[in-house]
């Protein structure tokens, strides 16, 4: 499984070396917004920025995942391996979630951080750590709802016009639209959660189901 | 697991409404060498496939070395060495790193015979998979697939586009280290020489049917082309049943029978054949004459 894994990894680094620049632009704009506040009108843009590059980036790299490996015929090849299609499939979508992991948990800790070194502000306010775990794990869900509508992306036959895939990039943006305007939370992360679990099913029913010829 | 290494119960597969294997079985037992026979397109790929799960059957069930073909375990594919037809690995990974690959996920891996084999073949581990000529690619195919120590070898046309002298080595090479130890391969290939030496039972696949299902010299005793001429015109039919093909002009007459015996012999000599004679028939001769089409069988026999 590991093998896999390092396998998908080397074949995606390029997106785990964006992830990592990303986080790093992403945990410097979230410290400059906190120390140098008359910055406070280019923070949204940035972010803003940020979040297009981030919903293009998950998408693609789900897509590229499983395009690649059609076009290049790398299941065909490691199905003739000591290896299932369910290790195979695991395997991408953990590499998935550890882009995506690369992306969050750098601006996670230094939002803590950050925090901490407001301690004052929020002193009192019990739930701060608690909101922090909902922002992120709401963020989570919607970068692995991305990559997962990029994953069925790649594995259309007929590219974008394949009908579930454009009703998952329709869904999936009106799921975001839902964040921004409704704001991070339990519900919102429910919603994603479902959506999630349906995508990532579907993608492994398709890709359980293929012939590679 | 059971003695029957690949196991076949009434394989179906449609592709796109077409019915491309109707109702095949087979049965392989361990140790044997499969010659796998049948013209381009007549489905010995998409039987190899679903053998090894890549794909699925539309009706029916396949099983290598006891288990399910759709539900191989990792301990079970191990076992299996497959060489694909064209030699599809994953072309844009350099040698060295495919291989490393290759010995991560197998289970039994034998670095001692894959350096020989390295050496033997002196191919390079530096080069990307897709800069390799054809013949070097079915040659780290078969060293990949020989690496792991399998139970059974899966051949799928492995010696396209080797030179003679190439296809020889990969052959031999192929059958010395898997025969030896009591081994199972699966073989198909269209260059029937290579089959007629190295398969101990053959199977000619024609309109999606296994229509020959035996060893060499049993179809060479079963399959009998005689030459027969007549006093004067030839009948217009010998009322044989299992014949293959017929050929008639002027005095003489051109069949091909399966399961020739003495009761067919003598429906034949009550025709009164001035001379019968029979045409020694090689592999190829035979393959020819079972993978013909019925339309040119018909127009040739009117």
């Amino acid at each position: 499984m590991l093998t896999l894994i390092k396998r998908e990894i080397q074949d995606h680094k390029i997106y785990f070396l964006i992830a990592f620049l990303m986080s790093i632009v992403f945990s410097l704009s979230i410290i400059a917004g906190a120390y140098r506040p008359e910055q406070k009108d280019v923070i949204p843009i940035l972010f803003t920025f940020l979040a297009i590059i981030t919903i293009i980036g998950v998408c693609t790299l789900g897509a590229s995942q499983t395009h690649t490996e059609k076009t290049r015929k790398i299941s065909q090849f490691l199905l003739t391996l000591p290896v299932t299609r369910r290790q195979i499939f695991a395997a991408r979508v953990l590499t998935g979630i550890s882009a995506i992991l690369v992306l969050l948990v750098p601006p996670a800790v230094t939002t803590n951080i950050v925090g901490l070194g407001f301690a004052g502000l929020w002193q009192g306010e019990a739930s701060y750590k608690y909101l922090i775990i909902e922002i992120f794990s709401s963020l989570f869900l919607a970068c692995l709802g991305l990559y997962c509508t990029g994953l069925l992306c790649g594995l259309s036959k007929s590219r974008l016009a394949a009908t579930p895939t454009l009703l998952g990039l329709i869904l999936s943006i009106f799921l975001l639209s839902l964040i921004v305007i409704k704001g991070f939370g339990i519900e919102a992360s429910i919603i994603m959660f479902f959506y999630v679990a349906s995508c990532l099913t579907f993608s492994w029913l398709k890709f359980n189901s293929a012939a590679f010829i | 697991m059971s003695e029957d290494v690949v196991v076949i119960d009434g394989l179906v597969k449609f592709y796109d409404g077409r019915c491309v294997i109707d109702g095949i079985n087979l049965r392989i037992p361990q140790g044997c060498i499969y010659g796998l026979l049948g013209r381009n397109g007549i489905g010995k790929t998409t039987i190899i496939r679903i053998l090894l799960g890549l794909d699925y059957p539309t009706r029916g069930k396949t099983s290598l070395l006891g288990e399910d073909s759709k539900q191989l375990s990792p301990r079970t594919r191990s076992t299996i060495g497959y060489v694909a037809e064209g030699h599809n690995m994953i072309s844009s990974y350099k040698i060295d790193r495919l291989i490393r690959i290759c010995r991560e996920l197998s289970a039994r891996w034998n670095d001692k015979l894959f350096n020989h084999l390295l050496e033997m073949f002196r191919l390079p581990t530096d080069r990307l998979v897709r800069e390799l000529s054809i013949g070097m690619r079915a040659e780290l195919n078969l060293a990949l697939a020989m690496a792991a120590d399998p139970q059974l070898l899966i051949l799928d046309d492995p010696t396209l586009g080797l030179d003679t002298v190439a296809r020889r080595q990969f052959l031999e090479l192929a059958v010395d280290m898997l025969q030896k130890d009591g081994r199972t391969i699966l073989f198909c290939s269209h260059i029937l020489g290579d089959v007629e030496r190295i398969a101990d039972r053959i199977g000619i696949l024609t309109g999606g049917k296994l229509v020959v299902d035996c060893n060499l010299e049993e179809l060479k005793k079963r399959i009998k082309k005689l030459r027969l001429i007549f006093a004067e015109k030839t009948p217009d039919s010998l009322y044989l049943t299992e014949i293959i093909n017929q050929q008639a002009s002027g005095r003489e007459m051109t069949i091909t029978v399966a399961n020739m015996n003495e009761q067919k012999q003598a429906i034949i000599n009550t025709f009164g054949a001035e001379s019968c004679e029979e045409i020694p028939m090689s592999l190829e001769d035979i393959f020819i004459e079972c993978t013909r089409p019925k339309q040119s069988r018909i127009e040739q026999t009117v």
